[in-house]
């Protein structure tokens, strides 16, 4: 029996997602005024613009030859962090319970794959965070570990892997409990937390071309 | 009346991209020279985001004026976009730098530096920022002057760096194209391709400038421009007005000669191969490093590319008015990228005249022996 209705909080913590999504996504499209002025190409000579100087996210041959660990720091979480939140049997069942679709994992691997994932993520999370705090232009710029958001943030950020991989592997449900909880919190004000940025980055270059004509 | 920043949607949604990692710290020329983090791009996202937030009132209005004191540093940015190959988004900086300076300028002009107003007063009085009026009568006179009665139906636009300081390369140019049976005029006062009022923050003159220029080139049947850096702002920031010019760039246009037989090499190229220097504005912005290696290999002139070149050229430290602002800066970044370059040759050739002119400036003062060169210069030695 479930301690917890946990399908009503997830399905809470979505709607607040999409409505905070809105608010936040909503202030670029309100300053539209000023974007049309003589900025810009238009047309597809945008679209070929973007990709000319942007490229496609995260693939620059540089990247890895200017920095090699921390490229595949970053790489490596970000695969992890995916695959986990997506195609992990346990959390496409669940997340298909909350939406009220039928579909199972396409990937039924063995128990000890997830266990690396996990583990290669949890390891990630905190290199990156050891590397904000040790990083001198980090610290400065980014002032890590000034407000207690940040500590928040990078907390729920390291507790929700390890929650979810001891709760794999003990009976007890108050660690499941507690990764759903910290899942269905973080989820819901993602919009105004720094892994909003997987999002906005794609945004970014939507509005730019619906802007300026596509 | 409280003045309200205005930013552009698409910029402000890239500021806020910015997970902050600082990996484009890495390759940024500003940080490498003055280890200071409030220069580097991640500093400018954060500062934009700020700048923007006072709009829905998480800061209150008073405080915009302190926001945009520290927003003085967005001055010491080159534009050289070398950030958007290292950012995981490629999040355009640049942009975000633009929309700071013209915030800047707009609601508090008290902290813009005093070079870049000089700089707009210049552009104001002069159509240029170099504070002197630009002519180039006679050179109008001497080459012009046959062809009065002819429909003048190209315009060879030089650009205000290049008639100032180099303007026997836009003579060299103008010869190249008379050569080639092309009915040419030259303007008699060059006037800004709006680029420096678009960098120094002050948008109404950029708009003003561009309706003027569009204005007059629509006259010609087309425009032939000498400055890689005026062609990328015709092209990247002219919006609408692009479509009514009919624009190319000289090198595409010497190409085009060339390769339909108009143009043919009279003389073989003697001396040493030579090292090419992509400017950001071509070889970055617009993804075209290799027209330069075109021109050169169909005059037969051995090159050689540095380390560093094309997409992911290094800055000659001349972009974003940083010379007018932090010339010893400007300078030391011009340093580094020479020391790359002579290890390959004692001759640099480039596309940018404003590259060619800090590469000389450099190498002057740090008494180097090499010569950087314009590839128009070289061609008409070449084809002449």
């Amino acid at each position: 029996m479930e301690i917890l209705p946990i399908v009503s909080i997830m399905r809470l913590s979505l709607l607040t997602f999409i409505a905070l999504s809105i608010l936040r996504i909503g202030k670029f499209l309100s300053t539209s005024k000023y974007s049309k002025g003589v900025r810009g190409l238009g047309g597809p000579k945008q679209i070929i613009s973007e990709l000319t100087i942007r490229g496609i996210p995260f693939i620059h041959s540089r990247f890895f030859r200017v920095m090699p660990a921390a490229y595949t720091l970053l790489v490596m979480y970000h695969a992890t962090f995916f695959a986990i939140l997506f195609f992990y049997p346990a959390h496409v069942s669940f997340i298909c319970r909350a939406l009220g679709l039928s579909y199972t994992s396409p990937l039924q691997l063995s128990p000890v794959f997830w266990d690396i994932l996990t583990i290669a993520n949890m390891v990630c999370i905190i290199a990156i965070t050891l590397r904000g705090i040790i990083g001198k232009i980090r610290k400065t710029v980014v002032g890590y570990f000034k407000t207690p958001f940040d500590i928040l943030n990078y907390a729920i950020l390291i507790l929700i892997p390890l929650t979810g991989y001891i709760a794999a592997h003990n009976a007890s449900e108050i660690f499941l409990n507690i990764h759903i909880v910290l899942s269905c919190i973080y989820i819901a004000f993602l919009p105004y937390t720094p892994v909003f940025h997987a999002i906005l980055g794609f945004i970014a270059r939507g509005i730019k071309g619906w802007r300026l004509g596509w | 009346m409280v003045k309200y920043p205005l930013i552009p949607s698409y910029v402000l949604a890239d500021a806020e991209t910015c997970a902050r990692c600082c990996l484009c710290t890495l390759v940024c020329p500003i940080y490498e020279h003055t280890k200071d983090p409030s220069k580097t791009p991640p500093y400018y996202s954060k500062m934009l985001v700020k700048i923007a937030n006072t709009r829905y009132a998480y800061i209150p209005r008073g405080k915009l004026s302190n926001i945009l004191k520290e927003a003085i540093n967005v001055y010491y940015c080159t534009l050289c976009g070398a950030c958007i190959t290292m950012c995981p988004f490629g999040i355009l900086t640049p942009d975000i730098v633009l929309t700071v300076r013209e915030n800047v300028y707009r609601i508090f002009r008290d902290a813009v530096p005093k070079p870049i107003i000089e700089v707009v007063k210049s552009l104001k009085e002069y159509g240029n920022p170099y504070k002197r009026k630009i002519s180039l009568k006679s050179l109008k006179e001497k080459l012009c002057h046959g062809s009065a009665s002819k429909k003048k139906s190209t315009l060879l636009y030089p650009g205000c760096t290049l008639s100032l300081f180099s303007w026997r390369t836009v003579e060299n140019a103008a010869k190249l194209l008379l050569k080639a049976g092309i009915s040419i005029e030259i303007p008699a006062e060059v006037k800004c391709c709006g680029f420096p009022a678009l960098v120094s923050g002050d948008h109404k003159l950029f708009v003003d400038t561009v309706k003027e220029n569009v204005n007059e080139w629509s006259k010609y049947d087309e425009v032939v421009f000498l400055c890689s850096e005026c062609y990328k702002t015709f092209l990247e920031h002219y919006g609408e007005g692009e479509s009514k010019v009919n624009a190319s760039y000289i090198v595409d246009y010497l190409l085009k000669l060339i390769d339909e037989g108009v143009l043919k090499p009279s003389t073989k190229y003697v001396g040493e191969k030579v090292v090419i220097h992509d400017p950001c504005n071509y070889g970055r912005w617009l993804g075209r490093s290799n027209i330069l290696e075109e021109l050169l290999r169909k005059l037969q002139i051995p090159y050689v590319k540095p380390k560093l070149h094309g997409k992911y050229t290094y800055c000659c430290g001349f972009g974003g008015l940083l010379a007018f602002i932090d010339s010893k800066l400007a300078l030391a970044i011009s340093h580094r990228r020479l020391e790359s370059l002579v290890k390959e040759s004692t001759t640099i050739v480039s596309i940018c005249p404003a590259c060619v002119l800090s590469a000389g400036r450099s190498l002057k003062i740090g008494r180097i022996k090499a010569k950087a060169l314009n590839i128009i210069d070289l061609a008409y030695e070449i084809l002449k």
